[in-house]
């Protein structure tokens, strides 16, 4: 039992990481819609859609009909909400056909309009820049502006756990899980090294320059899982392994860094010399590594990274923060496993330092 | 030349991930199917790889101090 006491934070590392790949690989990824067909219609006479939705089961509405629970469609023209008449195709596909609008107009115009689609498993799913709606002049209609519908949405919720579905991304959602938490790790085990960087650089004791390098290497090793995995994720969803990205630049140029770092070391053959030099260059390395990943990033004009550039972090479409339930344990579990492998390489480097030493 | 073979595993790993991409216009059905489902196995086999390569270059290391230490 006393043994345990010495390992325990390692056990639940692995118990973590277990569990962010169990639940990361077989939790469902949340409904969606696909593609809106026709993409543009004349709003004055009855118009029909026809809806392609992701993992949306409507075959299984078709069945409960009857009970009345069916799939409700909205059009969301700004404010506005119209109800729509659902005809369920097969498991992916409804078509819905609306009303024309009676409206008085002075001139056409075109805009974007939202789908809201609910049922009472999947709950209030959108999508959103899908389809135009163009309205044209009409002087004999009989009101100025547009009402919603007496029928509005519940507002139902899901009824199960999901991640957020997301077009292109599509199930691959969950390698947010298993790619991101590894530039967490990197970035925490460049900082244990930092600081025994400057420890050393204090004391002059050479256990902190094993410790500092064993942290370094480690960082590295997770650094390279974190491109490998990106560059796979990044050509089945942005069809191409490596794009002109801040992010992507910043972390090619961090982890040369650090691969900079392990030549320095082997290029000197002084001990103490290398031990100081290295710290040296580590203390330096570390501040401008968080720049080039995280500030610099986020000052570009353009990202395809969520939360950095332009675009959106995760939260935004995370509404039910299924994904954080996943994603934070994954973090947690994979910034132990990653001390544990800094630890073990450190620990075999002093001993052959040691032997060395012995001999 | 422990300092070589570092070199050459880290592009060794690179050019796999090439090599997968390079099979991709071949095999782009299956990282599309389903939803892509593929890729996130693909994207974890990967992780697990590169982590099991780093073990056993900590278990050579550790069977040279082993050796190392028999000796004496």
């Amino acid at each position: 039992m006393n043994k345990f006491k010495s390992y325990w934070w390692k056990v639940l590392g692995v118990l973590l990481v277990l569990y962010s790949v169990y639940r990361g690989t077989s939790a469902k990824v949340g409904p969606g819609i696909v593609q809106v067909t026709p993409d543009l219609v004349h709003a004055n006479s009855d118009f029909e859609i026809t809806v392609e939705g992701y993992n949306t089961h409507f075959d299984h509405f078709l069945v409960n009909s009857a009970k009345g629970n069916g799939v409700g469609a909205w059009l969301k023209l700004d404010t506005i909400l119209v109800l729509g008449r659902t005809t369920i195709l097969d498991d992916n596909h409804v078509k819905i056909a609306f009303d024309g609008f009676d409206l008085k107009t002075d001139t056409t115009f075109t805009r974007s309009a939202t789908i809201v689609l609910e049922d009472d498993h999947h709950g209030l799913f959108l999508g959103s820049q899908m389809l135009r709606v163009t309205v044209d002049p009409d002087s004999l209609a009989s009101q100025d502006v547009l009402t919603s519908t007496k029928n509005l949405p519940y507002k139902l919720d899901q009824t199960y756990f999901s991640f957020p579905y997301r077009y292109i991304l599509y199930e691959t959602i969950r390698n947010l899980n298993f790619h991101v938490p590894m530039w967490f790790v990197m970035m925490t085990l460049l900082f244990i090294s930092f600081v025994f960087s400057i420890r050393h650089l204090n004391t002059k004791k050479a256990l902190y320059d094993i410790w500092a390098n064993g942290f370094a290497k480690a960082g590295l090793l997770f650094g390279l899982m974190g491109i490998a995995t990106g560059m796979f994720w990044a050509n089945y969803t942005w069809g191409t392994p490596w794009t002109n990205d801040a992010k992507l630049n910043g972390a090619a140029v961090g982890v040369l860094m650090y691969i900079a770092y392990q030549i320095l070391r082997s290029s000197i053959d002084d001990e103490d010399m290398v031990a100081r030099v290295s710290a040296v260059y580590n203390i330096f390395a570390y501040p401008i590594f968080i720049v080039l990943i995280i500030v610099l990033p986020r000052l570009a004009d353009f990202s395809l990274h969520p939360g950095a550039g332009d675009s959106v972090g995760f939260s935004n479409y995370d509404l039910n923060n299924h994904l954080r339930t996943v994603f934070y344990p994954a973090v947690l579990g994979w910034i132990v496993i990653g001390v544990w492998v800094g630890q073990l390489t450190t620990r075999i480097d002093r001993l052959e330092k040691e032997e060395e030493w012995n001999s | 030349m422990e300092f070589i073979k570092k070199i050459v595993l880290t592009v060794s790993l690179f050019l796999t991930t090439l090599m997968c991409n390079a099979e991709a216009t071949e095999s782009r059905d299956l990282f599309f199917r389903s939803g892509k489902y593929n890729v996130v196995v693909a994207v974890l086999v990967i992780l697990f790889i590169i982590l099991f390569v780093y073990l056993f270059r900590l278990d050579r290391k550790v069977s040279n101090l082993e050796k190392d230490h028999r000796e004496k």
